[in-house]
């Protein structure tokens, strides 16, 4: 396990102070979660379009989904208005601890406030971190594990917005429902006590980055703000939002099953194709290259057109040429006629045929990049061609071709919007038929472009992650 | 006649890089190819092995054709060959390097024979065994690749430039192991460029030329041959070889 010496238990004042600070925030913390925070909640409420449509949602816990009521906003309907019901809770169960319990205690419906669970958690999971760096400092070995301070740090930071954010659950994040009682909805004592210890112990826990090579903050902190702003969109502005959300979800997963099917073919087309280029066989080596050469110097946007609106024209061709061949061959000319693919085949196969050139490319030049001389000693092992690749060349190779076949991954998913043109479902195909439904044309596609953006950086993140694992001992 | 090459010829395309060599190997001999780069030397080797097909003539291994066998089957018949510039696998461990070296064999306990006599003429192998084979210094890999050649218990070794890139007097160390390998039984086809260090432990020779033989004899006949001297042996070469000076002024004595 990766250990670096900690700072010192007692020694310099000035380290003392960070954790006196941290831990005095992470007291302060704790002691507002015995406080009220939230005294009043709403039970019931009513929302009103301007035709005759009502919809009222009753609330045992805590309000919860009126987003959804605001959403189901009908065709050519504005909103009209909504009534709500405030209620005023036991002391009991107005603190951090009593709101916890109560969602705690929901049983299945908790999936409804997941949410607001975990704002009220992630500022106790910061104590409990903060606590243990403070406690082992303090009391225990010299050393602290490395990790625990980016946590620490990281945990802390995100209790501030944490508790805000469980604030806004309390009107379901509608600025429309805070402005009919906002007296009501204003926290009490305990909620800013809570903020003040989570402010103070991030002040102090701040001040330990330096004792870690550790980064505090790295890349994912950007996919988890823009997924969050994904999240915040929707709840804040459920109309039209939640609706585009609702409309372009099964896009996303249509395009997220296009991406890792195609990736599946391309990977295995990649390495027969870069065996092809360096293969010593003049055939293969040439039915390879022309095959690179001719894919890549054709637009995708062209190849699939190519394959979705002229293939099947090609197949027509072929089956007629079939059926005049030879009465015996008839069947199978026939059935060449009547083959239609279907626009996911289509998707994945003009994807397939235009990554595969690509990479094709990187894998040759991977399998070139380790010297000739392991294939011959390999070889002279008693290896023959396939197990001496097999074993020993495309292990070596993979280290090679690893970071830029997951660049190509990340350039499919953007370019997997090309299938939009054939009739597939995808992420902006959904989009573009929301658009033409309602013209909100800023909001669909700025949420579109988000929705990409999570899913690219996300798996640049991953891409990253497995690079870093397989480049482990590269240099020896 | 252990290996009998007959007027082998080897192309690559157009360019021709043997133009009709023959030579032979007796069982237990130590025979080394000596030559210019570009020579040939690396070629005749991967022939035999099995890696190259020959244009044209015939390697014989006891008495059997092989130009036709793949190389993995070469190494079953009793020929390995020790590529140049060591080709050890660096993410493998000195002991997997060796397990892989008995890639052809399945009997484990003939295996840990051959592992426990491989480390009985290289020692300095078993202290690094589990090592990554990419940690060991030069003459450590040009060790390990040798070792791992014996693994297949051959009985004909190939080597190819085992002395390149490696101090003097790991060179020493080098050569004196390949006269006990032979000393133990296995036939030695040796291709160097150091002229003087391989005629020291051979005991026959050929010279090779731009893809021909324009000489052969024994060890010593060479070793005096005045042209050899002129261009393989040049005094520089004799004096780094303190070992062969000796011997020659013995000799002349």
């Amino acid at each position: 396990m990766l250990r670096l010496v900690g700072h010192q238990p007692s020694g310099s004042g000035r380290t003392d102070r960070r954790l006196t600070l941290a831990a005095a925030g992470a007291f302060l913390l704790l002691v507002a979660y015995l406080l009220p925070w939230f005294s009043n909640r709403i039970t019931w409420a009513e929302t009103r379009f301007t035709g005759d449509t009502v919809i009222v949602s009753q609330f045992p816990v805590l309000i919860a989904g009126q987003h959804y009521d605001q959403a189901q906003r009908p065709l050519r309907e504005e909103l009209q208005d909504i009534r709500i019901r405030v209620e005023s809770v036991p002391a009991h169960k107005a603190s951090g601890w009593g709101w916890l319990f109560q969602v705690l205690t929901l049983g299945p419906a908790l999936a409804e406030l997941l949410s607001y669970f975990v704002c009220l958690l992630v500022p106790l999971l910061a104590v409990g971190v903060v606590g243990v760096i403070v406690g082992l400092s303090w009391f225990g070995p010299r050393r602290l594990p490395e990790v625990m301070i980016p946590l620490g740090i990281n945990l802390a930071a995100l209790a501030i917005p944490s508790l805000v954010l469980a604030w806004f659950h309390q009107f379901d994040f509608s600025l429309e429902l805070f402005a009919i009682e906002q007296a009501a909805f204003w926290p009490q004592a305990g909620f800013w006590l809570g903020l003040a210890g989570s402010a103070l112990m991030f002040a102090g826990i701040v001040g330990l980055r330096q004792r870690t090579r550790r980064p505090i903050v790295t890349w994912w902190a950007l996919v988890l703000v823009i997924a969050l702003g994904i999240w915040l969109l929707i709840r804040f502005r459920p109309h039209p939002f939640l609706e585009i959300w609702d409309f372009i979800f099964d896009g996303i997963l249509v395009t997220l099953r296009i991406t890792t099917t195609s990736f599946g073919f391309i990977l295995a087309v990649s390495l027969l194709g870069g065996l092809g280029r360096i293969s010593r066989s003049r055939i293969i080596y040439g039915i390879s290259s022309l095959y690179v050469e001719i894919v890549r110097g054709i637009p995708l946007l062209v190849q699939l057109l190519f394959i979705w609106f002229a293939l099947p024209q090609v197949f027509d061709v072929l089956g007629e040429l079939l059926v005049g061949l030879s009465p015996r061959l008839n069947e199978a000319g026939q059935r060449l006629i009547d083959l239609r693919l279907s626009p996911f085949t289509a998707a994945v196969l003009g994807l397939t045929i235009c990554y595969g050139a690509y990479g094709s490319e990187i894998f040759r030049a991977g399998i070139s990049s380790i010297h000739h001389g392991q294939m011959e000693a390999a070889r002279s092992l008693g290896m023959n061609y396939i197990q001496a690749m097999r074993y020993v060349i495309l292990p070596q190779a993979i280290r090679v071709i690893l970071p830029p076949v997951g660049n190509e991954f990340v350039a499919l998913l953007k370019d997997s919007t090309l299938v939009s043109v054939l009739a597939v479902s995808d992420l902006t195909r959904r989009g573009r038929e929301y658009m033409a439904r309602t013209f909100l044309s800023l909001q669909t596609w700025t949420f579109v472009a988000l929705c990409y953006l999570v899913l690219t950086l996300f798996s640049s993140r991953v891409v990253e992650y497995i690079e870093s694992k397989s480049r482990f001992g590269a240099s020896r | 006649m252990l290996l009998e090459v007959q007027d082998l010829h080897v192309a690559y395309g157009a360019i021709r890089a043997l133009q009709g060599i023959s030579f032979h190997i007796e069982k237990g001999e130590i025979v080394t190819l000596i030559g210019a780069n570009g020579a040939g030397k690396s070629t005749t080797l991967r022939t035999i092995s099995g890696l190259l097909r020959p244009v044209q003539g015939d390697i014989r291994f006891k008495d059997q054709s092989i130009i036709r066998t793949p190389a993995e089957r070469v190494v079953k018949l009793g020929i390995c060959q020790v590529p140049e510039g060591r080709q050890i696998f660096s993410k493998l461990t000195v002991h997997e390097n060796l397990e892989m070296g008995a890639y052809t064999r399945r009997d484990s306990r003939e295996i840990e024979q051959s592992m426990e006599r491989v480390f009985a003429s290289f020692p300095r192998l078993k202290e690094r065994a589990n090592q990554f084979g990419g940690t060991l210094s030069g003459g450590e890999q040009q060790m390990l690749a040798m070792g791992r050649g014996l693994m297949s218990s051959p009985e004909l070794l190939l080597l190819d430039e085992p002395s390149m890139g490696l101090a003097p007097i790991l060179v020493e160390e080098i050569f004196n192991i390949i006269e006990r390998i032979n000393a133990q039984g296995t036939s030695i086809l040796l291709v160097e460029q150091n002229a003087a260090m391989a005629l020291s432990v051979a005991d026959r020779g050929y010279v090779l030329e731009t893809g021909k033989i324009v000489l052969e004899g024994t060890a010593q006949e060479l070793y005096e041959n005045p042209q050899v001297r002129a261009a393989y042996l040049g005094e520089a070469a004799l004096q780094s070889t303190g070992l062969r000076v000796e011997s020659a002024s013995a000799a002349e004595a």
